[in-house]
């Protein structure tokens, strides 16, 4: 029994030994140590401070890929596609692609405009607009409506105008160029 | 030192090109045909978005040069993460000047488009990328973690500029990065761009080598600081194991007493 | 000229003079924190010459 009884001492002995080396030679490799020691309060609250902008960043991350799945990829119709998608189209509000048509802009009585838009090989709607137009809406720009398809005309509710990537000088003979083409 | 006067050179030149930047887009070039005085947007803009895909491509390559082991150094980590940064900020203004501009020229300051979308995941992706350097973590294994992070966020940047012609969507096309390089602005608006797009790169430039110089500073305070917390738990945990001992030695010599 | 076109510029020009700002603010915190260098640290690398850490 003497000799079982200073066996595991010593035994535990030698492991408090070793992993005191252990620990020791973790403290001095860098690795062992990136921050602060520190109450486990404070520790927590790091913790909260340091992961929840991840979860922020998630759910804005779902938020942005459901609302750009469910929109971006078909944005638009354009005015050929809802003509010959008119019958199953039903009221669904959805956005209407075309070119507002000279001499068909008229204001109407809901504060709005009514007009017809083109598309492609001349096809047309009419379009009731319940909405302010924006500053640049004109005629012979492309525009995209929100709102629904009634009895063949597109009452819409919000008027985006899609300008061109073109830049033109507004007056050009008044403008001295600066190399380049002539304005 | 060096990179101090580079960065004073850098800031001092990029504050002289924005400002001629400024003069040009606001009074002397002319009102667009259609938009009127709104395209002066144009001076600015683009040049922001442009700087915005620059930064994350410099992200990119830096991160890449550090996860090949030839290459790797903490050097480049400090470099892919200034950029990042830089490059958040620009996305934010990007954005920012986008909605300024959408609203009076489209009518919104916001649509769910293919551009505007992506542009804004964008964003989202590198402030990603920015928490997750935050995270404590020994320099090395957040270098690594972040560069190969920095790969998978850059996967959005040619989806962002090819949005418009992908996808349909409000916003308009490329004005002068199309594929037949045929640019649709000329004359003193396409010069007063193109100084836009050099002035808003010197400002990435000076901003970027300032953000660098100031990761090289936390950088040894943090070496610093290290050397310190181990010092002090070094002291700590000796004088916990001469306890220890002392408490063994104790019990060690009662017991041998007992058994003798 | 018609607000929005000022509103962009501003935020640009804004928006990079605060980041610089901040910057500075940064730059000056972490200045300030490396330069003290204590006496003993000092004594106990004999060979480290250069005060200037915050260089490399």
């Amino acid at each position: 029994m003497k000799e079982g009884d200073r066996t595991p001492l010593t035994q535990d002995r030698e492991r408090d030994r070793l992993s005191e080396q252990q620990e020791v030679s973790d403290l001095l490799n860098d690795r062992a140590i990136f921050e602060p020691p520190l109450p486990k309060r404070a520790k927590r609250r790091r913790a909260l401070k340091i992961w929840s902008p991840f979860v922020v960043l998630a759910l804005a991350l779902g938020f942005l890929l459901v609302r750009g799945l469910g929109n971006a990829l078909v944005y638009f119709r354009t005015v050929d596609e809802t003509l010959s998608m008119e019958a199953t189209l039903g009221t669904s509000t959805f956005r209407l692609e075309g070119v507002v048509v000279p001499q068909s802009v008229t204001t109407n009585n809901q504060g709005g405009v009514d007009f017809q838009v083109s598309g492609v090989d001349g096809r047309r709607i009419s379009v009731i607009d319940s909405a302010n137009p924006p500053q640049l809406f004109q005629a012979n720009l492309p525009v995209v409506l929100v709102g629904y398809l009634s009895h063949g005309t597109f009452y819409s509710n919000q008027i985006m105008v899609k300008h061109s990537s073109s830049y033109i000088a507004a007056h050009p003979s008044r403008v001295a160029s600066l190399g380049g083409k002539k304005l | 030192m060096k990179l101090k006067i580079a960065q004073r050179y850098l800031a001092a030149s990029a504050l002289v090109a924005i400002a001629a930047t400024v003069v040009l887009g606001l009074f002397i070039t002319p009102p667009d045909a259609v938009q009127g005085n709104l395209a002066r947007l144009v001076y600015v803009h683009p040049a922001v978005a442009w700087v915005a895909y620059l930064a994350y491509g410099v992200t990119t390559l830096a991160s890449s040069l550090y996860l090949w082991r030839p290459t790797r150094s903490l050097r480049w980590d400090r470099l892919a993460s200034s950029s990042a940064e830089v490059g958040v900020v620009f996305t934010a203004l990007t954005l920012i000047t986008g909605s300024i501009w959408g609203r009076p020229a489209w009518g919104v300051w916001w649509t769910w488009d293919a551009r505007l979308t992506t542009t804004a995941i964008l964003l989202v992706l590198y402030l990603g990328y920015l928490a997750l350097r935050a995270v404590p973590m020994p320099a090395d294994k957040r270098a690594k973690r972040s560069a190969i992070a920095a790969l998978f966020a850059f996967i959005d940047v040619p989806i962002v500029h090819e949005s418009v012609v992908w996808w349909r969507t409000l916003h308009q096309g490329a004005t002068v990065a199309s594929l037949g390089m045929n640019a649709k602005i000329h004359g003193i608006m396409a010069w007063t761009m193109l100084l836009g797009f050099v002035a808003f790169t010197l400002a990435y430039c000076a901003l970027v080598v300032f953000r660098y110089r100031i990761a090289q500073g936390e950088d040894s305070l943090r070496e610093r600081q290290i050397s310190q917390w181990q010092s002090e738990r070094l002291a700590q945990s000796q004088s916990d194991a001469d306890r220890v001992s002392e408490l063994l030695d104790n019990a060690n010599s009662k017991s041998n007493v007992k058994m003798v | 000229m018609n607000g929005y076109v000022e509103a962009g510029y501003g935020f640009v020009l804004g928006g990079l003079g605060a980041y610089w700002a901040w910057l500075a603010s940064r730059n000056s915190r972490v200045k300030k924190a490396l330069i003290p260098i204590p006496v003993e640290n000092e004594r106990r690398r004999p060979n480290s010459s250069n005060p200037r850490q915050g260089e490399r």
